[in-house]
């Protein structure tokens, strides 16, 4: 790797941070209205996966988007308005956090159904074969989700077809608050894959350049046309499930080791880890760091700016595009 | 051509299929024409383009949605309607959603086709006629052809819509047998007016056509003049056409296959009473399935759907009412 996609992956994971922290403020403060679910902790694999890929690659995102979304080269003003539900969003105030979505960076949408984005990453990958565009999709999904019926029926069916198709598994040992030691036998999901004959990987979700790596290799395996591939990424949710004052109230309830929880924040801040690897080796200096962070802060605020004086949908919106070409 | 209400779907397949370069179809035991309206499919355009699926409902609806929103223009055959539930999510919260959640980023070229199989002893999972549970989800277009010209017409019309539509067939008329012009175009939201009168309207939804022109010919005997309006497509929905028709005879009697509560009936009745309110001379009728799970025994299935004598019957007491 040269250092400059060093240097990009630590500026991406950064950006994403600060995107989240201001989310998260301006939640806590009741200026964003509805469920928020920040990557706080994750964004190693957000960034290693959506910059490995191609901008005309697909992604499809769940109701924890938002670092897929700018790590993948999302429009951050249109993003926070979206969040922000303003007309001048992604979606025009109908999508909001959990569904932000733009086709022009490759999305096909991200949805709050658990597991529901695997058999839409089937048919993108149907398509791309069909049309032999070259094209990879990556679903991305929790370990909640691969107990779902989608899973097993989607992996299967894009393995018999050899589908071009990452189905990424962020495990963060969490389904809202019920640890996956309560509902799998199995610590680990990518081994799954052996049922369904496909290759499944197991990657360090704080280590972003492993991630963006492993993910390099997956994508030239998927493009020669040897179909899907089954990547588990180990992770920590450093948040609760959702930001606002009401799941804070559940915060450091025993549902799981706080004291694990806070050392890693502490030890195993994909951030932090990565920083720190690169002003060891060199590559950038702590000033450069904080001016990334800077800069990066700079672009979350004029982000709030844009979407604080954005205007709200027009009313007559609302019963728009309830079916295609519905102006 | 002269042709049954299956052969019709198969025409309209093939003519979509010739005309498309990117149409695919996706469904159970497609290839090999198990249902009877794929016949020579596979062999013509070939199993890229025909292709038979795993059961898994959801992944093949899903399939489909994900192919249309990359421009492959989708078909997705489920067979039989009862199987529609097993893909529900992927139907309710991504097909419907879909255009709408991103604003128009999209457009969903899908055709989801299944077969209501009531009347057959296929028992109590397979004989549901799921239309109006569907119409409580906006973002479908629900299509519920009667005869051979509209399955092949609104199958291409539906072909060619890039929202997704559910295609109802109904496997009571699948053997009925009608010269059909493969030019003829029919858009969504016409009802079509079968029979004009002026005693009273009687709404056909699908299936319950041949039982409605049945009675309408033994009431001329009772000099009983009868208004009949297939509805073609219950979303959209021919509002105009039936409020006109009441607003002309007063009276109307609506025959369904779907269970009464919540049925396509009850909501067409639910318009009139909302928005036909001063036409109206005597109370709304309705014939539909009593809500009853299916039975396996014919007999005991007889009783709960709508017949002719129950659409006689309710015809002549909505026509004896004087306020």
């Amino acid at each position: 790797m040269e250092d400059n996609e060093k240097r990009n992956l630590l500026q991406k994971m950064i950006r994403v941070r600060c995107f989240e922290e201001a989310v998260i403020e301006k939640k806590e403060l009741g200026i964003i209205q509805g469920p928020v679910h920040t990557t706080v902790g994750q964004e190693a694999t957000d960034v290693g996966v959506c910059v490995a890929l191609e901008k005309t690659d697909y992604i499809i995102g769940t109701h924890r988007s938002h670092g897929y979304m700018l790590a993948k080269g999302a429009d951050m003003n249109k993003m926070m308005a979206e969040i922000y539900g303003k007309a001048t969003g992604t979606n025009h105030g109908k999508g909001g956090s959990m569904h932000v979505s733009d086709s022009s960076i490759g999305s096909l949408g991200s949805s709050g159904i658990v597991g529901s984005g695997m058999p839409i990453a089937c048919g993108a990958g149907f398509a791309s074969k069909f049309k032999k565009d070259n094209k990879v999709t990556c679903v991305f999904f929790g370990d909640g989700a691969s107990n779902e019926g989608t899973f097993h029926e989607s992996l299967n069916l894009a393995s018999v077809w050899k589908l071009p198709i990452i189905f990424l598994v962020k495990n963060n040992g969490l389904a809202i608050t019920t640890s996956l030691k309560k509902t799998t036998v199995l610590d680990d999901i990518h081994i799954r894959a052996n049922s369904y004959g496909m290759p499944g990987y197991i990657l360090d979700g704080q280590n972003v350049e492993e991630v963006y790596t492993a993910i390099k290799s997956v994508l030239n395996y998927i493009r020669e046309g040897n179909g899907p591939v089954l990547v588990e990424v180990k992770t920590k949710r450093f948040r609760e499930h959702q930001e606002g004052l009401g799941y804070k109230k559940i915060a450091n309830v025993n549902y799981r080791d706080n004291e694990q929880v806070q050392y890693d924040i502490n030890n195993n801040d994909p951030i932090s880890l990565y920083k720190n690897k690169l002003i060891n080796n060199n590559i950038i200096s702590e000033k450069e760091f904080l001016s990334i962070v800077n800069e990066e802060k700079k672009h979350v605020e004029n982000a709030i700016t844009f979407s604080e004086k954005s205007p709200v949908p027009l009313k007559d919106t609302v019963y728009k595009n309830i079916f295609a070409g519905d102006l | 051509m002269d042709c049954t209400y299956g052969e019709a779907v198969r025409e309209a397949l093939f003519a979509e299929m010739k005309k498309h370069d990117n149409l695919v179809m996706f469904g159970q035991d497609i290839e090999d024409n198990l249902y009877g309206y794929t016949k020579d499919l596979v062999s013509i355009f070939g199993n890229d383009r025909v292709i038979n699926t795993p059961i898994s409902e959801a992944a093949v609806l899903g399939t489909g949605i994900g192919a249309a929103m990359c421009g492959i223009r989708t078909v997705v055959d489920l067979t039989v309607s009862s199987f529609l539930y097993v893909a529900m999510d992927q139907i309710v919260s991504m097909a419907s959603k879909t255009i709408y959640m991103y604003d128009g980023d999209f457009k969903l070229p899908l055709t989801i086709m299944c077969s209501s199989m009531y009347g057959a002893s296929n028992g109590a999972q397979h004989s549901d006629r799921p239309h109006s549970m569907l119409m409580n989800v906006p973002g479908l277009k629900i299509v519920v052809p009667s005869n051979p010209q509209d399955a092949y017409s609104l199958l291409r019309t539906a072909i060619n819509d890039d929202s997704p539509v559910i295609y109802f067939t109904d496997r009571s008329l699948f053997y009925t047998k009608d010269n059909i012009e493969l030019d003829k175009e029919i858009s969504f939201g016409n009802s079509n007016i079968m029979q004009k009168g002026k005693d009273i309207t009687i709404i056909s939804i699908s299936g319950t056509l041949p039982i409605v022109l049945a009675v309408s010919e033994k009431l001329m005997d009772d000099n009983i003049s009868v208004e009949i309006i297939d509805v073609r497509t219950l979303v959209p929905l021919d509002k105009a056409a039936i409020l006109n028709s009441v607003k002309k005879t007063g009276k109307v009697v609506i025959v369904d296959t779907a269970n009464k509560t919540c049925s396509a009936a009850s909501e067409i009745s639910s318009i009139l009473a909302e928005e036909g309110f001063d036409y109206l001379k005597a109370p709304i009728g309705i014939v539909a399935y009593d809500n009853v799970p299916v039975p396996f025994a014919k007999e005991l299935e007889e009783i709960i759907m709508p017949t002719k004598e129950k659409v006689i019957d309710k015809i002549k007491h909505i026509c004896a009412y004087n306020k």
